[in-house]
């Protein structure tokens, strides 16, 4: 057969003319490698890698604040401190502390879930990821759906210097 | 091949519709025109379209290792001097591109010959892999063509192959183009359709609207850097604007990538006949002002190095009337190209040109236009196409 089995649309138009597939993935947040281990679940490797590339992401995406008050209103009293490293939005903010992490999954030869840093929010005490997107209110086991926002780290923040430098040609390819 | 009446589905307007596909009238003229269809055999999609299709890609490829090799090569092709080694550096690093359309004349006889490739912002893609696949669907529903009736058609699964590729680890993309015209839109959407399906967050930005930070990284509109940028906006006319220079070193990725400055440049045709002369699907082609152009005589096709659907195109031969025939444009500044007239073929009072798809690296289709002139141009209808032995 020399055409596609299937052409499916899924946002475009007014009717999407399939919906894609959201698959749910077994994974699990920790609160540290020595918790990850004892659980049993992924191998002593697996828990220090992902750590790792966790806590490498942390200080680069981590909910940013100018003050520490700001900070503190959201993760609580004592949970935030100066980034050390330059944040991905340029300077020194204020970071929450890195609460836990959870474990990354792969399909299908891809990634599907991050591992990444969770942090805790004030009064509920959730975990949340970079995103503010709460995970679960413990650690431990936990499903995650492929298409929502906690499956992946966010992007980083930047500051942007100079906007509109494209698109002089106001006609499109097209026109 | 041959051309076949055949009536139209009653309700494909409103399916158009449905499916975001605006653009099906243009001011009032058919674009998108299913009272007629072509038929093809399937060796001649195999043999004389998708074989000769991967065969030009691989001279392409031989002919960008030469041309980014060769400055005099690069500054003839209009491409400025201070992203030479960019575009170099480009093609080593492999850089990801995603699609491009080469456009041929072929009359189900004679070698399909090449008449020029779009290789950085080919349009008609959502027609071609889309709706032309719902055209055989329907037309299979309706008894009108028989259940064996198939397509060279695979442009949707592949991109939808190819994008998680380009995309890398973090699976996300922007996607980037000029808002303002509806069919650039919904072309960009619909790649950013096939992303999303293939699980890629997906982010769509007005070109306009893109910033850079201080790293070099471009930014979108929440200042989020972007990764990957897709962009259906000339890489030529991206190198000459305020935000080119950050082209050179940016850390994101852009689609499609520098080094298709080489391929989208009508200069690539005198280089592909100059390594590769007599080449059953190429026509004979050379820098205007080269003493080698004077070999097409007084009856040549003349096309600017940079030029977009038909504009500033010409056919200049004493023997038709006026001397010729010319399609008007902005382009041409940077220089032109001859090219040996190969007249398109006819199908009644129509001339046909097929645009031949191919999707990172490999033949995936085919989308037919045709024309009451003899040069292609943006108002020229699709036509949709079915294999049946």
């Amino acid at each position: 057969m020399k055409r596609s089995v299937a052409v499916s649309l899924v946002i475009m138009g007014a009717a999407a003319l399939a919906a894609c597939e959201d698959q749910t993935v077994d994974t699990a947040i920790y609160g540290s490698v020595d918790e990850c281990i004892a659980d049993r679940v992924y191998t002593p490797e697996k828990c220090e890698t992902d750590f790792k590339a966790a806590l490498a992401a942390h200080e680069k995406v981590a909910p940013a604040f100018a003050t520490r008050e700001d900070c503190e209103a959201e993760f609580g009293p004592d949970r935030c401190r100066q980034a050390t490293e330059q944040h991905a939005s340029g300077g020194f903010p204020f970071l929450p502390l890195l609460a836990g992490y959870m474990i990354g999954r792969t399909l299908g030869g891809g990634p599907v879930v991050d591992p990444q840093p969770l942090y805790r929010r004030a009064g509920s005490d959730a975990y949340v990821n970079a995103r503010g997107t709460e995970v679960a209110r413990s650690t431990g086991p936990v499903k995650v759906s492929t298409r929502s926002g906690v499956a992946k780290t966010p992007p980083a923040t930047t500051r942007t210097i100079a906007r509109g430098g494209f698109g002089s040609r106001s006609i499109g390819i097209s026109a | 091949m041959d051309r076949i009446e055949i009536e139209e589905r009653p309700d494909w307007r409103d399916d158009a519709e449905r499916c975001g596909f605006l653009f099906h009238t243009i001011d009032g003229e058919p674009y998108w025109d299913e009272t007629r269809a072509y038929r093809f055999s399937l060796a001649e999609i195999e043999d004389n379209l998708e074989d000769p299709t991967q065969e030009l890609l691989s001279l392409c490829y031989r002919a960008v290792e030469r041309i980014v090799n060769d400055g005099a090569l690069m500054e003839r092709m209009a491409i400025p001097e201070e992203f030479h080694d960019a575009v170099r550096q480009s093609w080593t690093r492999k850089d990801y591109d995603l699609y491009g359309r080469f456009d041929l004349a072929y009359d189900g006889r004679s070698p399909a010959k090449l008449l020029e490739f779009n290789a950085d912002t080919p349009t008609s893609l959502f027609e071609s892999s889309v709706f032309q696949w719902r055209w055989l669907e329907g037309m299979k529903e309706l008894g009108r063509l028989p259940d064996e009736a198939d397509q060279f058609n695979s442009i949707h699964e592949k991109l939808v192959e190819a994008l998680p590729v380009i995309a890398g680890p973090n699976r996300r993309m922007h996607f980037a183009g000029v808002f303002d015209s509806g069919e650039d839109r919904a072309t960009v959407e619909y790649i950013a359709d096939c992303a999303v399906q293939a699980g890629i967050e997906a982010t769509l930005i007005d070109i306009a609207h893109i910033g850079v930070d201080a790293e070099g990284w471009f930014t979108d509109s929440s200042d989020y850097r972007i990764e990957t940028l897709f962009k259906l906006y000339p890489l030529e006319d991206m190198v000459r604007e305020e935000f080119g220079r950050y082209l050179i070193e940016t850390p994101t990725r852009i689609v499609e990538p520098l080094w298709k400055l080489v391929l989208s440049n009508k200069g690539l045709l005198p280089v592909l006949w100059e390594m590769f002369p007599g080449h059953p699907n190429l026509l004979p082609a050379f820098f205007e002002g080269s003493p080698a152009s004077d070999m097409l005589g007084d009856s040549y096709v003349r096309k600017p190095l940079l030029s977009r659907e038909g504009a500033n195109v010409a056919i200049v031969d004493p023997a038709l009337p006026g001397g010729g025939i010319a399609v008007d444009g902005a382009y041409g500044e940077e220089g032109y190209i001859r090219q040996q007239v190969q007249m398109l073929p006819r199908f009644g009072d129509d001339w046909t040109v097929i645009g031949s798809w191919v999707i990172a690296g490999r033949p995936a289709g085919i989308g037919i236009r045709e024309d009451r002139s003899p040069i292609t141009r943006n108002t020229s209808r699709f036509v949709p196409h079915f294999i049946l032995d």
